[in-house]
């Protein structure tokens, strides 16, 4: 009889199931991080008012390299795709979701000038990134009336707080106002939409990269927010703010191609902070599960709590195996996929939901008590289905590519 | 080629610069003083600490932060031409001609600002000066010179007994002339201290302005022959073409490295300088009675 062979190691292609040995070691390092740095500061920095920040736990994250994972290394950063921040958020949401949009939210900052390809831009922008103390970066799109959705012309028409540009010599006049923008009360530049005058929708709206302590900016109201309180979420007025010519990223009217490329991508990151969140809470949990006895036997002896327990378990490994697809893909594909990513976050944004509802469940009382943390992961884990695309907005986009075929 | 016909572009590198300015002028690099293997750490009461670092001893990020300070500072000096970085998007000097044992010494201030640095570095390969395959140190292409054919004493030393001492800057925007003082002497302690740890280095090559960076040598003791001469041979379109045709006249030099015995004295000296009340009269002082001699020689 014939032996089947082993085949040696190096034969075997690394796979989605076993990340590279630098991403294992990154998905470990920001696990110590997480544990040590973040844990013991999370219910203290959710419950500060809506305007604390911790600048502590950035400047630790940062020394990490969690502020330049995505900066190539020509420009001092680790040179990380996709996979790597997904990677990276999980472990950080595992302990607080908002501490994980800090992040998230500068690499979003980031990655219009990623995007531009433009060589003076980004020499411009990205060694910030590089140096000891800890800059943060911000992207600002969403509007008072427009939302998410600059592309529709009728909001510019209708709207007075829409964020315009136009161009006035060497510089471009920003004025309007936006709003939710994560990091903008701490953040260096914020990479700005805003529509040209006279041209709303897709065809005008421009991507600037705008220094946030120029004149005419104001930093405005922190939202004081139900979950994400380690992050803020900041207005951010633009009068007469002037722009340099060199701060458009890939010119007038590319606005639109970056968004969307940055929203697929961001998707994936952003399913993984789910799956962080609900990995968090399936986690605390389980322990409890093991812990607490009730009627002569532990909880997860009795079958609907094993039950909840598995189910849980099959949701965080579901979400996680949907996010790596996700990021994977976009590391890997042009344009970046819309579906996958639309799908994980789709999935992973639900999975957070039922996962830290079941496991306040199943923790009862102690559940629904601050100091145990588990309620910060239900609030928390609402906020992630609203941002970089809703259930609704998701799921047009996930249809829109079922049929894209059929169109052929 | 900074003056460029059309006054768009000017106006858009000349911002280009700025830029490149006010980015190296915000970073900091406190971190360098605790990478595990350093050649040479002289920390101060006050915060000031006073590194060495070979190449291969730095982390990517901190070696182009190093790069990033040496043009900036040549950049407020009108010694680079800000045409030339923009239209190369450079934020740094480039990092492809550093060898993994050029020494980068640099001292910090208790933020971790960069406030001086100088380079010492050497060539690939181990031949004689006046061999015609050895590889070039930096100063004898910047100014078309074959140094070994103008200094005979430096024809017969292998190569890899020569370094090359290479930016001697300081932070532009520190203007009290004491905390310049300190950095100068902070980094030539740190450059005497590797050179004579280094037991092989018998020469020192590169180029000063005579009222400026000469003074360094003498401060070390050094006897130098400075070549006299010699014209800029780097192409108009290098970023450094400026350095060498917008200032007073630049010198390269051969310079002897002095005996342990009297390096290691003008080391103590240096020392003594840093605890004077007056560190402006004990420089003169120093530079009177050990100072080093200079000899003109002719390209």
């Amino acid at each position: 009889m014939t032996m089947l062979q082993t085949p040696p190691v190096e034969m075997t292609a690394p796979t989605l199931y076993q990340l590279s040995p630098e991403l294992q070691a990154l998905r470990e390092t920001v696990r110590e991080f997480a544990v040590d740095v973040i844990r013991p500061r999370a219910l203290a920095n959710d419950q500060a008012p809506a305007d604390h920040f911790d600048w502590d736990v950035v400047r630790a994250g940062h020394e990490i390299g969690l502020l330049r994972l995505v900066v190539p290394t020509a420009y001092g950063g680790l040179g990380l795709g996709e996979l790597g921040v997904a990677v990276a958020l999980e472990e950080i949401a595992a302990e607080c979701a908002g501490t994980a949009l800090i992040f998230g939210a500068a690499m979003l900052g980031q990655a219009p000038v990623l995007l531009s390809g433009d060589p003076q831009l980004q020499a411009r922008f990205l060694p910030l990134f590089s140096g000891d103390d800890p800059v943060l970066a911000c992207n600002a799109i969403t509007e008072e009336l427009a939302g998410c959705d600059l592309l529709i012309p009728e909001s510019a028409e209708f709207a007075t707080d829409v964020v315009t540009a136009r161009r006035e010599g060497d510089h471009y006049v920003l004025n309007g106002s936006k709003k939710f923008i994560t990091n903008g009360r701490v953040a260096h530049y914020a990479t700005t939409f805003a529509n040209m005058e006279g041209e709303p929708g897709a065809t005008g709206l421009t991507c600037f990269v705008v220094d946030l302590d120029s004149p005419g900016v104001v930093r405005g109201e922190v939202a004081d927010k139900m979950g994400y309180r380690a992050c803020l979420g900041t207005e951010l007025h633009f009068t007469d703010v002037r722009v340099p010519e060199e701060n458009v990223v890939g010119g007038e009217g590319a606005g639109f191609h970056i968004n969307i490329a940055q929203m697929n991508m961001a998707r994936a990151a952003v399913a993984a902070i789910s799956t962080g969140i609900a990995r968090g809470a399936f986690e605390l949990a389980k322990a409890w599960c093991d812990e607490r006895v009730q009627g002569g036997k532990r909880l997860r002896e009795h079958q609907f709590s094993a039950r909840k327990l598995a189910e849980m378990a099959a949701k965080v490994d579901a979400s996680r195996m949907l996010y790596l697809r996700a990021a994977h893909l976009a590391d890997n594909e042009l344009p970046a996929p819309v579906y996958e990513p639309a799908v994980a976050k789709l999935f992973a944004d639900r999975a957070a939901i039922e996962v830290t509802e079941d496991a306040m469940s199943l923790m009862g009382a102690r559940g629904y008590v601050r100091e145990h943390r588990m309620e910060k992961y239900l609030r928390d884990a609402l906020g992630t289905r609203i941002y970089e695309g809703t259930p609704e907005v998701l799921a047009l986009a996930i249809t829109e590519s079922l049929y894209d075929d059929e169109e052929w | 080629m900074c003056t460029n016909d059309d006054p768009d572009t000017n106006r858009t590198r000349e911002r280009y610069a700025s830029d490149i300015l006010a980015l190296q002028e915000r970073l900091t690099f406190r971190t360098l003083a605790t990478l595990p293997e350093v050649t040479y750490r002289v920390e101060r009461a006050d915060g000031l600490t006073t590194l060495g670092l070979r190449t291969d001893q730095l982390t990517t990020r901190h070696l182009l932060g190093m790069q990033g300070f040496r043009l900036a500072q040549y950049l407020r000096l009108g010694w680079v031409c800000s045409d030339a970085i923009a239209s190369r998007a450079m934020f740094c000097e480039p990092t492809q001609a550093l060898r993994d044992d050029d020494l980068h010494l640099v001292t910090l201030d208790g933020q971790g600002r960069i406030l001086g640095y100088l380079g010492l570095a050497g060539v690939d390969g181990s031949l004689l000066m006046a061999d015609p395959e050895r590889a070039p140190f930096p100063v004898e292409v910047a100014h078309g010179v074959n140094l070994a054919e103008v200094v005979p004493a430096l024809a017969t030393t292998p190569s890899d007994q020569v370094r090359e001492l290479k930016r001697f800057v300081h932070r532009r925007s520190m203007t009290d002339k004491l905390e310049r003082l300190r950095v100068t002497v902070e980094l030539l302690l740190a450059a005497g201290s590797v050179v004579l740890d280094m037991h092989e280095v018998r020469l020192l090559v590169g180029d000063v302005e005579e009222h400026v960076a000469l003074r360094h040598l003498m401060i070390m003791g050094l006897e130098t022959r400075l070549v006299e001469g010699t014209r800029p041979a780097l192409e108009e379109r290098h970023y450094l073409h400026h350095a060498y045709t917008e200032r007073a006249a630049v010198r390269p030099f051969v310079a002897d490295v002095p005996s342990a015995e009297n390096l290691g004295r003008q080391l103590r000296l240096l020392e003594e300088l840093l605890e004077s009340p007056d560190p402006v009269a004990s420089l003169r002082a120093l530079v009177s009675d050990f100072g080093g001699n200079v000899e003109r020689v002719a390209a």
